[in-house]
């Protein structure tokens, strides 16, 4: 099954680094990047960690310059400058480097995929997504649970289209089935609904779906339909969901300096127009695996075996 | 309070009115801190970010430990002392001061005060609560009265039971103890039988437990109990962000008492303790909002008839009847609380915390207030705390409490802390001050009884007519409540990626206004019984300080798991047997090895330095109690499981009493599902 799994993937890799290739001939050669300018949404614990892991895994001579946007969304009292690079760490950031740089390289980061549908993203803009390919995460989810249907629940604004699930079907072999949701629709009845006839749940970011607002109900419906949660965010497996796949800061400075040395190493490389972190972590709750009667494989193997397919 | 009020209301518009409707912020949603529900500020925060010193016993430490009694798991917090004043009478205490009615420590189940208004402390073998139905307990080291009000003065304890939905079909679980006494004559038992059923209905979930206790006590007192269990836990859902708990439990006790002297003759005392709670949670999007209802009831009857016999010949007589009369030890108590709350963010960075309740406490009791009536004392309550969490990794935390009582002035509590972490260290600064209401018959008590002559009594002019005999304890209601105000340095670190926890604190407090017991002498005729009454006054200050240390070592995935903890202390106080009631030194180390996926060991060793008990008579003396448990798990489905369990496997100790001997003793549990 594995073979099945990575020989697949070994596709779709091939199909994006075709795009990506497209896209490196649509557009120009960069100019030696000699400093870096890192816009920070706002200040917090794990965008500094991810900003600390660039610094020390790029070369010494690079000029960084921090900046946070004030609550505005705007830099406050300085100017942008004349940076060769623009790391943008946050929607906030995206959006503003959106508007005020067009002719910079510009890396955004920690930004999900469907937010980088949200604004028109210039050709010199990359974006390290936030997220899993949702290959990534069913492949991760039947590591941990052997099953045969998933549920997604999901809003129109950030909803799978028929064709994409049905690829993903196949590709996996586990049927998913996708509720969107309206704004009068009854998110618990649905949820109930959903889980019935599926043995997980799979909870992809979707604001309007999992929040603060939400995710009690959600976790506890699950629970107490003896349905495990498979999730996005480490958060949500402390409250409650069985297991998450997802970058850590640390591992997202690591990818954002790769793609910097790599624009050192090679001044006329192109920024794809997104990538998915390659590097990832995953983690369980195992208190949620013991009252579900679900034994959880070694972490360590999972990581590995999902990694081998990355490669692959 | 008006003022008060005033201005809680306008701090609670100008925080309302900034705020604003965030957009997504993905990093929030991903890595933001989990609901780690921590009842030391009432927010969902983890650990280090806890304004205090916390520790949580979870389910796997109360298994490991073998305790039947509620009361013993707090041996498992530092700083904590567990004794047995009688066989069915435990007392918890922290740092020292120790009582059969221990007045100092709060303690909650499901954020539900259990704190008894009549003579104060807790029922801690009496509570209708079973050892399973416990998911954790949160206990926070050092006064909170900014959260929990009068009595979180020492320390809150907040049992946390859980959710219906864990609990779906049935359980049984028997416990049958047999103890190695030095007399073979003596059959000194005990057994439990306990019996849940959980199923859900709906959106409904509901578990009913049900069980009875049978504990023969110290082989030589009169202290055996016999106990009956009943709770139900319904939770349910009335839309995708409101959840429901209604629970309501009983406890009916058959408890032996008296010392087989004529005053206090051999008998039952027969109690009922119960309880009805309701709460409602509202969760929106950065708004939490709780509202509380809760009732807490205590029953006793215990009627006795009293004799008094010259034994030793004082009124010249020889060994005569002087006379007789009823006693009443029946007490009513009724707790009714109304409590509601919001947990609002203001910003990602920037909580509120803020709410009032209204607390009623009622007490019937003859025996203490030498009348019918019922006493009633009205408790209203404002509270608010704020968190900022800074750019630089600080967290600061300013939290106040006011409190208007009908039995004493309006007073202010306060909290401020301060958290810093670098890396996976966090440090705490905490400064906070509390005060402990009198309960309601340390106030307006009067306990004393008066005799009934003998008709036959040789001295015609008192024969057959009624005197004051005892003056036990007379009112004052100028006592003012006793404060607390306390300091703590304290280091959480993670080592290991968070398998390895520890936390050390420094602290020291002042207890002010200390509340202490006066004696007066007293001569009552016509026997002039010369006797000391009691009241109650406003003492001297005590210090304490000390450090503790708690270490939780729990490897992932692993077959073992290794917890202790250590307290050091040291005490100055005008009080009367304070500091003999503090072990200068306490310590635990527990933890459990799987050696095989149907095989378990634990064990768990306590050291106890120099004590005694302040209503006791126990020679200062150190012990140290070690129990070891084997589980053996027969049928991993229905997890159909067998335990042998030896309690005080060290050395014997007398425990509260000098002749109240903790012996060594041995359980078998059988527990299953089905």
């Amino acid at each position: 099954m594995m073979g099945i799994i990575f020989h697949r993937w070994k596709i779709t890799d091939l199909v994006s680094r075709i795009v990506f290739l497209c896209l490196a001939i649509a557009s120009s050669a960069h100019a030696e990047i000699e400093s870096i300018h890192i816009i920070k949404s706002s200040d917090n614990d794990y965008f500094n960690r991810s900003i600390e892991t660039i610094i020390k895994a790029t070369k010494a001579d690079i000029k960084y310059r921090i900046s946070t946007l004030d609550s505005s969304g705007q830099l406050n009292q300085e100017s942008l400058g004349e940076p060769d690079l623009v790391i943008t760490l946050g929607i906030d950031a995206a959006e503003y480097t959106h508007d005020s740089v067009r002719d910079k390289s510009v890396i955004h980061s920690y930004i999900t995929e469907f937010q980088r549908y949200q604004f028109n993203q210039h050709e010199n803009h990359s974006a390290l997504l936030l997220d899993q390919p949702l290959q990534r995460y069913l492949d991760f989810l039947k590591l941990i649970v052997p099953v045969k249907g998933i549920g997604i629940i999901s809003t129109s604004q950030h909803a799978f289209n028929t064709v994409k699930i049905e690829q993903h079907q196949r590709q996996s072999g586990v049927k998913i089935e996708q509720r969107v949701l309206n704004d009068n629709d009854n998110l618990l009845e649905n949820l109930r609904g959903l889980l019935k006839g599926n043995e997980v749940l799979l909870s992809l970011p979707s604001p309007q779906i999992y929040n603060r607002q939400t995710l009690k109900g959600i976790l506890l419906t699950s629970y107490r339909m003896r349905k495990p949660v498979i999730s996005y965010s480490p958060s949500h497996v402390r409250s409650g969901a069985l297991a998450a796949i997802y970058a850590s800061p640390e591992k997202i400075g690591i990818q954002l300096a790769e793609l910097v040395n790599r624009l050192l190493s090679q001044p006329d490389y192109q920024l794809p127009a997104f990538i998915y972190a390659d590097d990832f972590e995953v983690v369980f709750n195992r208190r949620v695996a013991e009252s579900l009667d679900i034994e959880l494989p070694d972490k360590a193997k999972v990581i590995q075996i999902l990694k081998q397919g990355t490669r692959q | 309070m008006k003022n008060s009020l005033g201005l809680l209301a306008s701090l609670t518009i100008i925080f309302t009115s900034h705020l604003c409707a965030n957009d997504y912020q993905a990093e929030s949603d991903f890595f933001d801190e989990a609901p780690v529900v921590l009842t030391v500020s009432r927010m969902n925060k983890p650990l280090a970010e806890s304004p205090a010193s916390v520790t949580v016993i979870d389910r796997q430490m109360i298994r490991d430990s073998g305790f039947r009694e509620i009361a013993d798991i707090f041996r498992l917090v530092p700083g904590f002392v567990v004794g047995y004043k009688y066989g069915g009478t435990p007392v918890v205490t922290y740092h020292g001061l120790g009582l059969e009615f221990h007045r100092q420590l709060q303690v909650l189940i499901d954020g539900r005060s259990v704190f008894i208004p009549s003579f104060g402390g807790v029922p801690w073998s009496n509570l209708p609560l079973m050892i399973d139905d416990i998911e954790r307990i949160e206990v926070t080291r050092g006064p909170n009265a900014v959260t929990y009000g009068a009595s979180a003065f020492l320390a809150t304890i907040n049992i946390i039971t859980r959710h219906a939905a864990e609990d779906l079909g049935g359980k049984f679980i028997y416990t049958e103890e047999l103890r190695l006494t030095n007399d073979l004559d003596d059959e000194s038992t005990s057994q439990d039988f306990y019996l849940r059923y959980g199923d859900n209905y709906g959106d409904l979930d509901w578990r009913i437990t049900a069980g009875r206790e049978r504990d023969d006590g110290y082989s030589n007192q009169f202290d055996s109990k016999i106990l009956e269990k009943f709770n139900i836990r319904t939770d349910f859902i009335t839309a995708h962000n409101q959840f429901w708990t209604i629970s309501a439990g009983i406890n009916q006790s058959k408890v032996g008492r008296g010392d087989g002297k004529t005053t206090s003759p051999f008998r039952d005392e027969n109690g009922s303790n119960s309880y009805q709670n309701i709460k409602w949670e509202l969760q929106d999007e950065n708004v939490q909002t709780t509202v509380k209802l809760t009732h807490t009831r205590q029953d006793i009857e215990d009627d006795f008839l009293v004799t008094v016999i010259d034994e030793d010949n004082a009124l010249g007589f020889g060994n005569i009847l002087i006379g007789s009369n009823e006693i009443s030890f029946s007490n009513l108590s009724d707790r009714i609380d109304l409590e509601v709350f919001q947990n609002r963010f203001l910003t990602p960075e920037l909580a509120w915390n803020y709410g009032a309740s209204r607390r009623q406490d009622e007490v019937k009791s003859f025996w203490l207030f030498n009348n019918n009536k019922t006493q009633r004392v009205n408790t209203n309550n404002l509270f608010s705390s704020i968190e900022w969490k800074t750019p630089t990794d600080t967290i600061i935390d300013f939290g106040v409490l006011v409190e208007d009582s009908s039995i004493t002035k309006q007073e202010e509590s306060y909290r401020l802390s301060l958290i810093q972490s670098i890396d996976n260290h966090h440090v705490r600064v905490v400064s906070s001050t509390a005060k402990r209401n009198p309960i309601i018959w340390e106030q307006s008590g009067n306990i004393s009884y008066d005799i009934n002559v003998d008709p036959n009594f040789p001295i015609p002019s008192i024969a057959g007519q009624t005197f004051p005999f005892v003056v036990e304890w007379i009112n004052d209601e100028n006592v003012l409540p006793e404060r607390i105000a306390s300091n703590e340095i304290g280091l959480l670190s993670e080592f290991l990626d968070n398998q390895l926890t520890t936390d050390i604190k420094l602290f020291q407090y002042e207890i002010s206004r200390h509340m202490t017991e006066e004696k007066i002498p007293l001569n009552l005729p016509p026997f002039n019984i010369d006797d000391d009454y009691k009241h109650i006054i406003n003492g001297d200050s005590t210090d304490v300080e000390g450090i503790e240390f708690y270490f939780n070592y729990s490897p992932k995935p692993s077959n073992f798991r290794l917890y202790g903890g250590l307290s050091f202390v040291e005490a100055t106080s005008f009080l009367d047997k304070f500091e003999e009631s503090i072990p200068g030194r306490t310590g635990f180390l527990g933890g459990h090895y799987n050696f095989h996926p149907q095989h378990q060991v634990s064990a768990v060793i306590f050291w106890i330095d120099d004590m005694e008990w302040p209503d006791g008579d126990r020679e200062k003396d150190s012990y140290e109690k070690f129990n070891l448990r084997y589980e053996y798990t027969l049928d991993r489905k229905n997890e159909l499981k067998i335990e042998l369990i030896g309690y005080n496997l060290a050395d014997e100790y007398s425990d509260y009493f000098e002749e109240n001997i903790q012996e060594e003793s041995y359980l078998i549990r059988l527990s299953g599902k089905f």
